[in-house]
């Protein structure tokens, strides 16, 4: 296993920049403010308030995640980091590895602070969160943000400027918050000879469910039996599993879609 | 087993050939200079024998290892100092030597390396912010780590002072003798004509002469210069006469002062024919081709 070193590397670099510290930062305040101010103290609460802050994550967590994935591969290739590395034992894959398991851990990091936080100012006012609601909500905000890493750690391989980099993450990003749920009914007008559908096409709720941000909205309203995922579902299947299969895909197939553009690419 | 084989590599970009049809061949325990002028493809050659590029035909072998096919296996046993490169990240220069050493799994302190390319003063700064020259160092340390048995070295000596240069052609010949190759390209003469045992010349992507940098020599027609300095001018029949020696190619009188193109072994009948009517040498030199004139009659 070489890649760990890489990643490794990759932490070291965030920590000296100091832009661990920043990300972190920003998701202490978010946490605090939420512990300290979110809801009448009462029983309830210990449960509410940690998976209360997942919908002000929402958008938060994969800004994070794309600003500290868009540009790590492509990058270090136009400053001729990547070669100077690759003269050393080290494979493409490696530094794709390396490199997407050191910008993952560093998000989830900041996402941890962020949490803890919560629980620490919470704990301030005499409300002890409970852990297992503090742990779940923590994993599912880890979860989105590992697949936006996971996004744009793929088209940074892909890619060989960081300016179209940074043009698809946001077009990605654009993508995924406005314009995915209204792409199965612009389909259905195109198919239908560009005039409106009797009826919306069967496929739309598996398709909605396909994004990523929708899959974290169904599992935060299975955490908090509703309420998260207002607006954000957007008539997402309602299946934790599913959810968790969507993630999971995101996490792995741009990287892998990433990787095989990369592997054999002029540097 | 040779150390390095490059068979008919052909690269375009573009549409434009930067190698056309490349054979060469590094062997065991040989510096193998790579010369050719800016532009030559020196680089596309080395980033190819790296898998930075891939070729459009042809393939590359380091000790019989497919260079495209098993990259990682070829890294293991060379050392690289890479063209136009960036140090990485943050990190210091000891944590870039620490880095190459626990990479290749080397059993070199660091401090050691660093030591020995010059920077123990500089080794806990940030090596983005060091010179170029002293990156240069830096990178050069990190590619002698771990014993490889192949250097791959991309214009080692840029940026570099006079002493750096001197200290890399020094420790190539020092690793040459304990068994490594080396595969050196540059455009500057000088610095291969120290250290090379082979040198390849390249032009237009092609390659123009391979040989030793006698070889080189003796096949551009090069041989001697002879000047020769009299205590009087020579008569144009004198001169006549040494034109029509065996050997001579060519023979200019500035005054009393006569410059001789010629092969070695003519020399002697030179000086001879030129005191033949009484004439007393007052001066003489000689001088093999430079490797200048030779490097512009390939290029």
């Amino acid at each position: 296993m070489r890649w760990p070193r890489i990643a490794r590397n990759e932490l070291l670099d965030a920590a000296r920049t100091r832009s661990l510290f920043v990300a972190a930062a920003v998701f202490v305040v978010l946490g605090g403010f939420t512990g300290y101010l979110g809801g009448d103290p009462d029983a309830a609460l210990a449960r509410t308030l940690p998976v209360g802050v997942l919908g002000s994550m929402t958008f938060l967590v994969p800004v994070v995640a794309l600003g500290f994935s868009y540009e790590a591969v492509v990058s270090p290739r136009e400053r001729g980091s990547l070669q100077f590395l690759l003269g050393l034992p080290y494979s493409r894959r490696d530094v794709l590895l390396g490199t997407y398991a050191g910008r993952a851990v560093i998000v989830v990091l900041s996402v941890l602070a962020g949490f803890l936080a919560l629980a620490l100012a919470a704990l301030l006012r005499g409300i002890l969160v409970s852990p297992v609601a503090l742990a779940s909500a923590f994993a599912a905000a880890a979860t989105l943000g590992v697949a936006f890493v996971a996004a744009g750690i793929g088209l940074s391989a892909a890619v060989r400027s960081t300016q179209a980099a940074a043009i698809l993450a946001f077009g990605l990003f654009l993508l995924l918050f406005f314009f995915w749920w209204q792409v199965p009914g612009l389909v259905a007008y195109v198919s239908n000879g560009f005039a409106a559908p009797p009826e919306p096409p069967a496929w739309a709720p598996v398709f909605r469910s396909l994004n990523p941000v929708a899959a974290y909205g169904v599992l935060g309203d299975a955490l908090t039996g509703g309420g998260v995922g207002t607006g954000i579902v957007g008539g997402a299947v309602d299946s934790s599993l599913l959810a968790l299969g969507v993630l999971a895909g995101w996490a792995s197939l741009p990287p892998l879609a990433g990787y095989l553009r990369f592997r054999n690419d002029d540097l | 087993m040779s150390a390095l084989t490059i068979s008919g590599v052909t690269k375009t970009f573009g549409g434009v050939t930067a190698l056309r049809d490349l054979d060469l061949t590094v062997h065991e325990g040989e510096v193998f200079g790579f010369l050719g002028p800016n532009g030559a493809g020196k680089s596309t050659a080395i980033n190819v024998v790296l898998d930075y590029l891939t070729p459009d035909t042809g393939s590359v072998e380091v000790f019989g290892v497919d260079a495209q096919a098993d990259p990682v296996a070829v890294r293991e046993r060379v050392g690289v100092l890479p063209e136009g490169y960036s140090v990485l990240g943050e990190l210091t220069g000891r944590e870039h030597v620490a880095f190459a050493v626990e990479s290749k799994g080397g059993s070199e302190d660091p401090a050691d390396v660093l030591d020995l390319v010059g920077l123990a003063p500089v080794a806990d700064r940030r090596a983005a912010d060091y010179s170029k020259g002293m990156r240069q160092r830096l990178a050069f340390g990190m590619a002698i780590v771990g014993d490889p048995d192949l250097l791959v070295l991309d214009e080692p000596t840029t940026g570099l002072d006079p002493n750096g240069a001197r200290f890399i052609r020094d420790t190539v010949s020092s690793l040459r003798d304990d068994g490594t190759a080396v595969f050196f390209s540059s455009h500057i003469l000088d610095q291969v004509e120290a250290v090379a045992d082979r040198v390849g010349i390249l032009r237009g992507g092609e390659l123009v002469a391979v040989d030793s940098i006698d070889g080189l020599r003796t096949a551009a027609g090069g041989g001697s210069r002879l000047e020769v300095t009299l205590d009087a001018d020579p008569s144009p029949a004198r001169l006549d006469a040494v034109r029509g020696l065996d050997g001579v190619s060519e023979v200019t009188a500035a005054g009393a002062t006569v410059t001789v193109a010629c092969e070695n072994r003519a020399k002697a009948a030179v000086v001879d024919e030129l005191r033949a009517d009484g004439a007393t040498v007052l001066d003489f030199e000689t001088s093999e081709t430079s490797l200048d004139e030779l490097f512009a009659r390939y290029t």
